[in-house]
């Protein structure tokens, strides 16, 4: 059994972008790209890759998409999922 | 591969009361007005912009017409200059046969250079100069006379020109389901304005020959006109028992409410507005079962503003910034959502659910390029804001901030609107009613202002402010005109 | 759709169409992922979330279709004041979109307002507690103040709390400002105990059943949590008449006072639906829901039998099973 999973792993993240954290009971929506980000996460993609994902994909500059990534990112470090 | 449309990577908790993606309904694009596309008016005349429809305003003062016309003989309705003054919007309702109401000396001249003849007005208000009724006099005005200075302010001016006056006079009427508007007039209940029409017609030459009566503002329950109805064609029957001449109009004055919505209003305005239709029967009813049967009905005016040119007002705007806010808990914003006039559906309907409220929860937020100092309405009303793009997301209740640097400017507390980016711009509407007479300049220039025509063009009707709009009048004193060894550009007194 | 504490009678109705008709397909609209009922076993087959009634007409339509679109539906039965109050003048509207319903007139809804009922209950020959309508609450201070404390202060549409003093009347007065706008009633609180009578109409002035009872068990909150029928002819003629006088179609609920004073009994609201408890007749043989039903659907009804005086109904509250994929359901955003 492994013991050693991260919280990310314990996430129940469903295609709607619907967000069941087991541990504290809470419940979350993601945004499509919150979606795609943290799918991302979850399958290890370091900032950069999860960056650039976004810039292949969706229609924004680097430096918008690099802010709102950081804050993103800040935001789940608050949920304690990073 | 063509790339989707970018939208902020967002993460939100769902509360118990936020269960439900559809509960602020969706809101609609508004990407055109009147044939005109909104982002063609934005990148023509800049931003912010207030649009007004030349033909919803037809529209109606057309429909308040018809709906009176069905029921009573002689209607005339009065442009309420304070509501908008603008001329061009003037126009329009003085070229749909509307007279001029005017309130003050300003409006007055402001009709006047409209082209409206003097016996084309009605001139209200509590406070007007001497030489502004000798003008209105002279030019043959309605003069609605409101208090007893007035009064004898009239009475000398009739008495120096040797001859009979024909007055109305403003009359405040408790309609048991409204504050009384007892600041202008005399009371009818305390028989305050029957003594007064005697009084004037035994001691002046002061004809009372209408009655004026305004009940309020944004009267959304119509049977408040009867009231007030049946309590000016008593006191104008009485007047007539006691000696004094025949009363020929009533003026109810003005109130009927637009489609805006009131804070904490709770039904939305396309129930909670009555018609024209029917305040019309609750006038005009009532009129008909006080008066004498086979005498001629008196004349009736109304003065209504806001229910005509409300709607016809658009205020185009651009986002400037997003911000996500952080909101106490669920309940907090539960609350603030009843402000906005749907959080009682919450109260009804999730109050009941014991689901425990945990972390605190975000709101997203926009700053808008307009503030509250061009939109003073919003002190009373809650304007909708609609996208002026089709939406990227769907709604989240966003609290919309204006331009001011003041924590007060907050246009919304919470607008249902999708995931806006800065640049994105907004319709706000209803806006045509008091804004543009009631916006300061203040911190910023006011925006211009164009009518879009039956023609299918937008027209200029009212340039953006420039820094001479507003140094204009000032005078900078002598000691003054030198700072650090500059003189900078100032209108110096050099007395 | 929520049965839990403060229950709606939504879920009610569900159960007992379900238990009429097994084989009845039933769409619920909630307004909420958590209500209760729709995690029943003998609730709707499938829910939908709508939008609130003060979203306004146009957009709750649009929804409507939506729904129906996704899921058929030929009947539609709101339960709540808020929805029927928007619906009923709606009724053409609803039938363009194949949706049928049968709810009071807008002008009788009008005249059974809170605002409105001294005046309908006069014409009925009904005592009403005394009523006064304020529209700010230095107004509202006023008319306490005339009628002497305690009073009742309530919303037009929700919400009623008892104010002792001026201070509370402000309290009570401003917190319902808040949530749902002018005008205030005030309302001269009867002493006594309270009677509600359920029933349906025929729209003619005729009752094709009804249910009357007292409550026993009041919450802290003032809602009935156990109540006994009652056979009053007294009780029984006023209902008559007013269901005569107001032709009254479908259901209904009437709240009474019997006032300790003199043994009166005060009409205290009009509710145009059916109440939370309206499972508890189907328990003995009245099944009030399935019986609207009918009467929506032909205009008739079943026989209605009157429950046995002495019947009382008390509230029992369990627990219903969902599973987080179940919300997440619900919680579909529809991106435009």
């Amino acid at each position: 059994m492994n013991t050693q999973s991260t919280r990310l792993d314990d996430l129940m993240l469903n295609d709607r972008g619907f967000v069941f954290d087991p541990n504290t009971g809470e419940s979350y929506q993601l945004s499509a790209t919150g979606l795609q980000c943290l799918r991302a996460l979850q399958r290890g993609a370091t900032t950069a890759a999860v960056l650039a994902e976004l810039l292949e994909t969706r229609e924004v500059d680097a430096l918008t998409a690099r802010a709102d990534l950081d804050a993103f990112l800040w935001e789940l470090n608050q949920l304690g999922w990073l | 591969m063509s790339k989707q449309p970018y939208i902020v990577p967002a993460i939100r908790r769902v509360s118990q009361s936020s269960a439900n993606p559809q509960r602020l309904g969706r809101t609609p694009v508004i990407d055109v007005i009147d044939g005109v596309p909104v982002a063609g008016l934005l990148a023509r005349f800049g931003g912010p912009l207030f649009v007004f429809s030349e033909a919803g305003l037809r529209a109606k003062i057309r429909d308040a017409k018809r709906a009176f016309a069905a029921v009573y003989p002689d209607v005339t309705f009065a442009w309420s200059y304070k509501t908008n003054y603008l001329d061009a919007v003037c126009r329009v309702f003085h070229q749909e046969g509307s007279m001029a109401e005017v309130v003050s000396g300003f409006e007055y001249e402001k009709a006047r250079a409209n082209g409206v003849p003097g016996a084309r007005i009605i001139f209200n208000g509590p406070y007007k100069t001497t030489a502004e009724l000798r003008r209105a006099v002279d030019e043959g005005a309605m003069i609605q006379v409101d208090n007893r200075d007035e009064v004898v302010a009239l009475a000398r001016l009739a008495a120096e020109m040797d001859r009979d006056l024909k007055v109305g006079m403003r009359v405040h009427v408790d309609t048991g389901t409204h504050a009384v508007w007892s600041k202008f007039g005399f009371s009818v209940e305390g028989g305050e304005a029957l003594r007064m029409i005697r009084w004037m017609t035994e001691n002046t030459r002061l004809r009372v020959c209408g009655l004026h009566c305004h009940v309020g503002t944004f009267m959304l329950d119509a049977g408040a006109y009867a009231t007030a109805a049946r309590a000016v064609t008593e006191l104008a029957l009485e007047a007539e028992e006691a000696g004094c001449p025949p009363v020929s109009y009533l003026n109810l004055g003005g109130g009927f409410a637009s489609r805006a919505r009131l804070h904490g209003q709770y039904l939305p305005p396309e129930q909670a507005t009555p018609s024209f239709d029917d305040y019309a029967r609750e006038l005009s009813g009532t009129i008909k079962d006080c008066w004498p049967q086979g005498r001629t009905l008196p004349k009736l005016y109304l003065e209504t503003g806001r229910a005509l040119v409300d709607e016809a007002g658009y205020l185009l705007a651009s986002v400037v910034a997003v911000k996500q806010r952080t909101v106490k808990d669920a309940g907090a914003a539960l609350a603030a959502y009843g402000k906005g006039g749907a959080g009682g559906a919450l109260a009804a309907y999730g109050k009941g659910g014991s689901v425990v409220a945990a972390v605190g929860g975000r709101r997203n937020a926009v700053v808008l390029d307009a503030g509250i100092q061009i939109l003073y309405t919003t002190a009373w009303y809650q304007p909708s804001i609609y996208p002026a793009a089709e939406p990227r997301t769907g709604v989240q209740p966003t609290t919309v901030y204006g331009c001011l640097c003041m924590n007060i400017d907050v246009i919304r507390e919470e607008a249902a609107l999708p995931d806006l980016r800065p640049g994105d711009a907004v319709v706000i509407h209803p806006v045509g009613a008091y804004n543009i007479t009631q916006s300061m300049q203040f911190i910023s220039y006011r925006p211009a202002v164009v009518m879009v025509g039956t023609d299918g063009h937008a027209h200029l009707i009212r340039r953006r402010e420039t820094l001479e709009d507003v140094r204009g009048p000032e005078v900078v004193p002598g000691f003054l005109s030198e700072i650090n060894g500059t003189a900078g550009e100032a209108r110096v007194d050099r007395q | 759709m929520h049965r839990g504490d403060n229950p709606q009678p939504g879920g009610s109705i569900v159960a007992d169409i379900r238990r009429e008709w097994p084989d009845a397909e039933v769409v619920g609209l909630v307004y909420n992922a958590y209500e209760s009922a729709i995690y029943a076993a003998d609730g709707p087959q499938v829910c939908h979330t709508m939008p609130y009634p003060t979203a306004g007409l146009p957009i709750y339509l649009e929804r409507l279709a939506e729904v129906r679109a996704a899921t058929p539906f030929d009947w539609l039965i709101p339960t709540l004041d808020a929805e029927i109050t928007m619906l009923a003048g709606a009724t053409e509207r609803l039938a363009a979109l194949g949706i049928q319903v049968r709810l009071p007139s807008a002008g009788l809804l009008a005249r059974c307002g809170k605002a409105k009922l001294p005046a309908l209950a006069e014409s009925c020959g009904v005592e009403v507690p005394e009523t006064a309508v304020a529209r700010d609450l230095s107004e509202a201070m006023e008319h306490a103040g005339r009628m002497g404390y305690p009073v009742f202060v309530k919303g037009a549409f929700y919400d009623a709390s008892l104010a002792r003093d001026a201070a509370a009347v402000a309290a009570a007065g401003g917190a319902i400002l808040a949530d749902w706008g002018p005008p205030l009633i005030i309302q001269e609180p009867s002493v006594g105990t309270e009677f509600n009578v359920m029933g349906i109409g025929d729209g003619d002035g005729g009752l094709l059943g009804y249910c009357a009872v007292r409550k026993l068990i009041i919450s802290d909150k003032g809602k009935g949590n156990g109540s006994v029928v009652v056979q009053d002819p007294r009780l029984d003629e006023i209902t008559r008449r007013v269901i005569a006088h107001t032709r009254w179609p479908g259901p209904f609920e009437l709240e009474f006072v019997r006032d300790a004073r003199d043994d009166g009994y005060r009409l205290i609201e009009i509710n145009p639906r059916f109440p939370a408890w309206v499972g508890f007749p189907a328990l003995s043989g009245a099944n009030f829901s399935a019986a609207a039903v009918e009467w929506m659907v032909s205009g008739r009804c079943r026989e209605l039998p009157l429950p046995e005086p002495g019947t009382f109904f008390l509230r029992h509250q369990i627990e219903v099973c969902g599973r987080m994929d179940q919300i997440s359901g619900l919680l579909v955003q529809h991106v435009g």
